[in-house]
């Protein structure tokens, strides 16, 4: 565990050093943006609340990944189960529920069951028709994108105009924000860090856990334990478009205050990324997405002080994901840690 | 051309596999590589064939030093390994695997072309192979047979058999002694490693004993087999295994529904027996054992009362071990976790404590956090028994000893034997025909996917089981 974390924070380390070179190629000061980055994201108390906001959803999207990947599988279908999500919190924001005061809760189970039964239906296009489930995913993402437009300009269009803008604005009282007038996203950080501890119980420390892992790695072994792959890989979906659902439901009820079209804002596929970066390693996700949500968020401000082209944030991110497949793949990380402790230790 | 290993070490962390070993093998002789389970056999051959890197030695072919830690080097000096699992794709046809496999032939392929030459090497060796049929289909057996026909053609000059024939029939077996006897006398150098002694003595020039990752010694063939037995295993050993007969007390009897493989429809026998089926390689046999564990609607075992034995209480050894019986990537611990801790939370701490005693009782060479993958077969195997729970009524057990040493051997069965005098039902196959009379009590030939003959051991005279098992 100690090895994951120390060889990531040396992967971290030389993908920002790879950044910089790329950075000096393009002939911008390399520190005046990370400068920028930081301020522009950390640099007031508003700031950090919507670096933390957007890290919060990305996490929860990199988690929902993780759980697949754990049974093997990609659940590119995300970005489809946090619209669902959403589309179960706005479902319940326009009955007399969104009056109360739980209502919140209600809008993140509804999220949450919204989003897993979209997970389920990725798991049974793979179990049963033996789609693969990266096709599967992505026509579901499809399936979802196509109805949330449906809905916003059919039946819960605003009052007399029908436009791609959104629906009408949920009640307050089932916004999900700050305590009083702060915009700290104390709740969706609580929902996140709840996600995290039950995820990294399930995966370390349950029967059901080990047993969705054993899947992933094979499925004939599996048959002789007598894990029934199926099943597992049904719940791992489940779980996974749960999440996913919560995410979706904390886009709508936190940011938004209502339905529109793009409502996942591309987390769900910059949660594949951040998966794809950091495989099964849960802590791993919650930094990552905390340096995404940065370079999202403090990104804006190169745009604006540094005049920047607004692709500069997605330069860096891109730079940053290649630079640590690279280390990975060619085992610098570990290499260089071993070099380090200067020991010998069984690293393979 | 001579081969001469020279201080040749190589550990893997606190695990030393070799230790300075020296010995050098002639050219165009047949020499056998021996010891026990995690003697570093498998790590020395792995060595000569480039796969693994030693710390320390070095190795000279004919006066020419080695490139070692390169499989393209080894390939190009002509060491050709023939493994204990084949490698080849399983969902490939013969033609197609054997076509991958080639780096002789040219951008374009010509198919009737290799189809001649497997079917001109299988000739040779009169052998039968389908070139059409896909590699999944084929006995383990079969398909190291293959593989020898692609080490040929690619001009391997030094073949290396990594207990080969605990996959071949014993046609089959004394087909290729006869192949290997001919190669050697064509000046091509074989190194068998077995357990087998027998087989050795029978085909070796000289043999070379490792213990405990040292050479023990370099031995001039023949030789009398109990100074060998001595010599591998100490003194002392005990080889020949004579088991007392368990008394029967119970008389509840048993049924075998197996109307699917045979005209009659059932068998019936008492709690307790172990049944050996025989059969050649790819004679279904195994696919017979196997049925029991997922075909439940054809193969089913139930008591007189009609009770079948449910499905929690069936446990299946397959003989594949990495491929469809263990989780290559996970540690010991996880697998014990996975097979005693099957609900709920995982208590690691106890899990732990279960491994450690699980890895003592079961004589397991490596440590609670060791990966299935890089375990020795023998260790698979053990693990394998390890995973095994008390409540297991029906144990079904696939080729239970191929690949493993003499002490695994006689381990596996020390072990099968307690579950027997828990009055289970014991049901494994194999190719080796000592085997099955050592160990059943009832025996089933298999020939052609179907049964041929069964009856009780002292009713089946081995001549007989000989010619049944072999279409006669």
């Amino acid at each position: 565990m100690y090895k994951i974390i120390l060889q990531n924070s040396i992967a971290t380390f030389l993908s920002v050093i790879s950044v910089t070179i790329v950075l000096l190629i393009l002939q911008v000061m390399p520190f005046e943006i990370y400068g920028n980055l930081f301020d522009g994201s950390f640099g007031s108390l508003d700031k950090i609340s919507r670096t933390l906001l957007i890290a919060t959803i990305m996490a929860l999207a990199g988690f929902a990944l993780v759980v697949t990947f754990s049974t093997g599988l990609w659940n590119i279908g995300i970005e489809g189960q946090m619209l669902f999500g959403a589309i179960g919190a706005t479902f319940i924001a326009r009955t007399f529920l969104a009056e109360y005061f739980f209502a919140p809760i209600i809008i993140i189970i509804f999220g949450t069951l919204f989003g897993s039964f979209l997970g389920l239906l990725s798991a049974i296009l793979k179990t049963r028709f033996n789609v693969h489930e990266i096709f599967g995913g992505l026509g579901i993402n499809f399936v979802a994108s196509g109805l949330i437009v449906y809905l916003v300009i059919g039946p819960w269009k605003r009052e007399g105009i029908a436009s791609t803008g959104g629906t009408d604005l949920f009640p307050k009282s089932s916004w999900i924000n700050g305590i009083g007038d702060s915009n700290f996203p104390i709740y969706p950080i609580i929902i996140a860090i709840i996600v995290f501890i039950t995820l990294f119980i399930l995966l370390s420390r349950t029967s059901l856990g080990l047993k969705l892992i054993a899947t992933g790695t094979n499925k004939d072994a599996a048959d002789k334990f007598k894990i029934d792959s199926v099943k597992h890989i049904l719940y791992a979906f489940i779980i996974a478009g749960a999440i996913g659902g919560i995410a979706g439901a904390i886009q709508a009820a936190s940011i938004h205050h209502k339905l529109v079209p793009n409502i996942a804002g591309g987390y769900g596929f910059l949660g594949i990324l951040i998966a794809l970066i950091a495989g099964r390693n849960l802590f791993t996700v919650v930094v990552i997405s905390i340096i995404f949500a940065s370079i999202m968020v403090g990104g804006v401000q190169l745009q604006l002080r540094l005049g920047l082209d607004s692709s500069f944030p997605y330069i860096i991110e891109s730079v940053f994901v290649m630079s640590w497949l690279i280390i990975k793949a060619s085992k610098i990380d570990s290499k260089l840690l071993m070099l380090l402790v200067n020991k010998e230790t069984d690293f393979g | 051309m001579k081969i001469e290993f020279k201080n040749i070490s190589k550990s893997f962390g606190e695990t030393i596999a070799n230790s300075e070993i020296s010995f050098s093998i002639d050219g165009g002789s047949i020499h056998a590589i021996i010891g026990e389970n995690g003697a570093g056999k498998s790590t020395l051959i792995k060595i000569l064939s480039g796969q693994i890197l030693p710390d320390d030695g070095s190795i000279k072919l004919g006066n020419k030093k080695m490139l070692l830690g390169s499989t393209i080097e080894a390939t190009n000096k002509g060491i050709g390994i023939l493994g204990q699992d084949p490698l080849d794709f399983s969902n490939f046809t013969v033609l197609e695997s054997f076509l991958a496999g080639n780096k002789k032939s040219s951008k374009i392929i010509s198919k009737s072309k290799f189809e001649e030459i497997i079917s001109t090497f299988s000739k040779k060796f009169d052998w039968e192979i389908n070139v059409n049929s896909l590699i999944k289909d084929l006995s383990v057996g079969q398909r190291q047979q293959l593989e020898l026909i692609r080490l040929l053609y690619l001009g391997a000059k030094i073949i290396i058999l990594d207990e080969p024939t605990s996959g071949f029939s014993l046609d089959q077996k004394k087909k290729v002694f006869e192949n290997l006897r001919d190669l050697s006398s064509k000046g091509y150098t074989v190194i068998l490693v077995s357990h087998k002694i027998e087989e050795i003595l029978e085909i070796c020039n000289k043999v070379t004993i490792l213990q405990k990752g040292k050479l023990l010694e370099t031995l001039d063939l023949p030789i009398n087999p109990k100074i060998l037995i001595d010599k591998m295993f100490g003194p002392s050993s005990n080889v020949k295994n004579d088991y007392k007969k368990i008394e029967k007390k119970s008389k509840k009897n048993i049924t075998i529904k197996i109307d699917k493989y045979s005209d009659i429809e059932k068998i019936t026998l008492n709690e307790g027996t172990i049944i050996g089926v025989s059969g050649l390689q790819g004679s279904g046999s195994d696919k017979f054992v196997q049925s029991f564990y997922d075909d439940l609607s054809s193969s089913k075992v139930y008591y007189e009362n009609e009770v079948q034995i449910p499905f929690s209480e069936i446990n299946y050894v397959a003989s594949d071990r990495l491929e469809k019986g263990l989780f290559p990537d996970m540690t010991i611990m996880e697998h014990i976790a996975l097979a005693y801790n099957s609900k709920g939370l995982i208590n690691w701490s106890n899990i732990l404590e279960l491994t450690k005693s699980l890895i003592n009782t079961y004589g397991i060479v490596g440590t609670p956090q060791t990966q299935a993958k890089n375990l020795s077969g023998g260790n698979q195997q053990r693990l394998m028994l390890a995973l095994i729970k008390e409540n297991i009524r029906l144990l079904l057990l696939e080729q239970p000893t191929r690949g493993l040493d003499i002490s695994s051997a006689i381990f596996v069965w020390e072990s099968l034997l307690k579950t027997k005098s828990k009055k289970n039902l014991v049901i494994f196959s194999s190719v080796d025909l000592y085997e099955i009379y050592d160990y059943s009590d009832f025996i089933i030939c298999f020939y052609d996917n179907k049964i041929v003959a069964s009856g009780h051991k002292n009713e089946m005279a081995r001549a007989k089981v000989m010619e049944k098992i072999s279409g006669k």
